[in-house]
Order: C-alpha cells, then structure tokens, then sequence
C-alpha cells in the first residue's frame, strides 16, 4: 500500500515538474509547479519524514509558489508565450540537467535500498542534530541567505 | 481502524451539514445586530432560508465566460472545499480522532496555505479584471498574514511542546488554559484567523463595494456555493483550532469521565469563534488594501517574533 502511493507521487511530482518546465503558459507552470511540490510533500508522507512533507507544503506550495504567482501576473503574460526558443540557452539548459540526470540516477543505482523509510518523522528529531552538530553549516547557511536578502533589496531599490 | 473512519464520516458529515445552518444562523444574527428581522418569508422566521438557498443554487444554470480558462475555472471551487476538508480530517473533536497525526497543528496550517490556491486560480481563470485584481489580493494577503499566523502557532507550540493535538489539551488540562499563558498569541491568532478565511474586516478578495464580488464574480450555481461551502469549513476548522490551541479544546469539569460532554465544550468553545466572526462582520468596515498589509507586516509580525521570546521564557519556568 505505501510503496503504491510512493511511486504514485514520486511519478507525479516529476510529471508536474516537466509540465512547469514546458508549458509555455508561465502561469500555469506556476501551478503544476505548485502540484509538483504537493506531490513531492505527499511523496516524504509515504516514506515516514511527516514533518518534512508538512514543512514542504507550507513553505514551497504556501509561500514561494505564491510569490512566484504573484510576480508571474504582475508581468505582461502575452508576450511570453510568443517569445521564441533560443538555440543557445536550450542547449546550455540541455547539458546542465542532462549532467543532473546522470549523477542523480548513479545515486539511485549505487545507494540503492527500495523504499525510503526515513527514521525523521517529527520536529525533535530533526531540531537536535541541527541546532546541536550542524549549528555551523546551519548558521552559515542562514548567514547565505541573509546575504540574498539584503542583496535583492538593494537591487530592487536601485530602480526607484 | 473502523473507528477512525467512523470519525472521519462524522467529521465530514458535520462540516457539510453545519455550513446551511450556520450561513442562516450568519444572515439572523447579523440582521439582528443591524436592528432588521433577516430572512423571515421562508418557513418560521426563515428557517427554511438556507433550503431555499440550495435549490436555488443547484438549479442556476452554469455558467463558463468566453475567455475563461476552462480547466482551471471549474477545478477552482473543488479546491477551495477539498483542502478545508483535509484540515477538517486532521481536527480531534473531543474523542472523535479521524485522522491521528503527530504534527495535526502544522499540517493544518499547510492545508490553509493551500486552499488560497482557489482564489488565486479563481481569480487568473476568470478571464475578468475584478476576478483578477481580488486573485492579486489574494495572493499579497496570504504573504502577508502567513509570517504572523506562523510565529503566534510557534508561540504557543514552544509551550506546549508539541504539535499534537492530544498532547496540547493534555498540557492544558494540567497547567490551565493557554490563553492565561499566552494571551498575545491569542489575540494574533485571532486576527490572523479572520484574514485566513477572507472574512470582514479582512475580505479584501471579495470587496464587494470595489470589485463586485472579488474572484466570484464569474461564478454561478454550485461552483459559487463550493467557495462559500469551503470559506465555512474554515471557519470551523480554524474555530474548532482556536478553541484547542487556547482555550483548552475539550477539556472541562467532568470531560474525563463522560467524553461526550468533552464534544460538547469543544464544540461550545468552537461556537463562540463561529460567532465572533460574525460580530465582526456586523460591526467593522473592510480595512483598505495597503492598510491591511501594513498592519500585517509592520505591527503584527514584530509583535508576534517578539512574542516568541515570552513563550520561549514561560516555557522555561513552566515546562
């Protein structure tokens, strides 16, 4: 039964994902991407990682997807969908995830174990390694994303 | 297992059937406290109102504008009463477990996030500038109540220690009620709450008075009611977690022996909520736009980090 709905919404994440990458309405992309995060979330329920695929709900499908949405109708959709593909950056964009691909399956061959049942399901157990033997990479990590922070604003701020 | 999903048929069978009576009860009580009778033509003081309303809905012809988005225009309103369903299923009521979940409290809040999705869908969908500019204020509003409505849940999950449900009325029923505890958080969950279901003062997607009646302008039938059902189920879900969150959900003088009247102070508890929002529909105008965001942004969102500290130093002296 659980293997059942993992593959399920393993199968679906990744199609909802090529969806948003194709279509060539960006709006909805922003939506199977939203369906893609959903899936991937339902997908860390069937392997056990509860607070993970909670997490992943609220974060990518309630907050970024919203923002990107927000954004996406904010710009003139038309002349999107008329923009013609251009060679170069289909065959760079090409390469890069063909490389991705490549790694990603050789992970899956060589660490292979079925089913993924993971020993994470709730907040303490993810809260102690990272607040007591990750605490750097942790913080550096928040530190990163500080930097991004400070650096769109200052980008943004630059146009007024 | 077949009591779970004997939980669940009672969890899904409430929240469908209260909806009608509730949107009566709604009409009666804001009428009241606008000095006017409310429905009062259909059955005994319009009782029989929201039966009328139903097949009304039901026979209203379905309308798609030229234009619109098909797909995504009739797979909004499901959305909008799926998602309030799924939190509604994770929801203890008293003994009534349907589904038992470690992390009940988030995954709640998860479905909330998602079920903005309808309106903002609704809203691009329409192929309409007012269903489109309320799908904007959709979006921009959920940005803004999200942070607040995730640090006051923080608050008070530091104290309980938990996200279980079970586990918070446990604390509750021993310490007292988390409102003596966490009064801030309280009142920011309630703010918060009432923006989450898109009710007044905080209906800004709706707006009647600006945008004709906001993402369902274009809708008719039962694809309307489907928003209205969903706005409900919220309502209720979101009353019923309140109700657990701080005020002790179903615990009470003699819950422990007798659990049906633990379902009954829930449930009580619960009603109030329900009935606040109506208050605050009879007495308070729509906030503006930029006024709602900024008292998101700039009041409530420092106030609730700061209020994290106090929960952090209770929960020291507490535990």
């Amino acid at each position: 039964m659980r293997e059942i709905f993992f593959y399920l919404f393993a199968f679906l994440s990744v199609a909802f994902a090529v969806i948003s990458v194709t279509h060539r309405n960006v709006v909805k992309g922003g939506i199977a991407l939203l369906a893609s995060f959903v899936s991937l979330g339902a997908v860390y329920f069937t392997a056990g990682a509860e607070f993970i695929g909670i997490v992943q709900v609220i974060v990518y499908g309630g907050a970024i997807v919203v923002l990107y949405l927000f954004a996406l109708m904010t710009m003139d959709l038309k002349s999107f969908g008329k923009e013609p593909l251009k060679t170069l950056s289909v065959a760079v964009g090409g390469a890069v995830s063909l490389v991705l691909l490549v790694s990603v399956l050789y992970a899956g061959y060589k660490f292979y174990g079925g089913v993924v049942t993971a020993g994470i399901s709730g907040a303490k157990e993810i809260a102690l390694p990272l607040f007591y033997r990750f605490l750097l990479p942790f913080e550096v990590v928040s530190v990163l994303l500080l930097v991004a922070t400070v650096g769109a604003v200052a980008v943004g701020r630059r146009e007024e | 297992m077949i009591n779970n999903l004997l939980s669940m048929a009672f969890i899904v069978g409430l929240m469908l059937v209260a909806v009608p009576p509730i949107t009566y009860l709604e009409r009666k009580v804001l009428g009241h406290m606008q000095q006017r009778p409310g429905p009062m033509v259909v059955g005994f003081h319009g009782i029989l109102q929201p039966l009328a309303d139903a097949i009304k809905l039901i026979f209203k012809e379905d309308i798609i504008p030229k234009g619109a988005d098909k797909l995504l225009f009739m797979f909004a309103p499901s959305f909008s009463v799926f998602a309030a369903l799924l939190a509604a299923s994770v929801v203890p009521i008293g003994f009534i477990q349907a589904v038992p979940m470690k992390s009940a409290l988030l995954f709640v809040m998860a479905m909330s996030a998602i079920s903005i999705y309808a309106l903002i869908l609704a809203g691009y969908s329409s192929n309409d500038k007012y269903s489109f500019l309320a799908g904007m204020r959709a979006a921009a509003q959920v940005l803004g109540y999200e942070l607040p409505m995730g640090f006051a849940v923080m608050a008070a999950v530091i104290l309980y220690g938990s996200f279980d449900f079970n586990e918070i009325v446990k604390w509750q029923s021993q310490h007292g009620w988390g409102i003596f505890y966490q009064p801030i958080a309280f009142l920011l969950f309630l703010f918060v709450m009432v923006a989450e279901v898109g009710r007044p003062p905080f209906d800004l997607p709706e707006g009647e008075s600006e945008l004709v009646g906001g993402f369902h302008t274009e809708y008719s039938g039962m694809r309307f009611a489907a928003f209205f059902f969903g706005e409900y189920i919220n309502i209720i879900v979101l009353s019923l977690v309140v109700s657990l969150l701080f005020l002790g959900g179903w615990s009470g003088p003699l819950a422990d022996k007798y659990p049906a009247l633990g379902v009954l102070y829930h449930l009580g508890k619960a009603a109030f909520f329900i009935f606040l929002t109506f208050w605050l529909r009879a007495t308070f105008p729509r906030y503006r736009f930029d006024q709602m965001l900024s008292i998101m942004w700039k009041i409530l969102l420092p106030i609730s980090i700061l209020n994290l500290f106090i929960a952090a130093a209770e929960a020291l002296f507490v535990g």
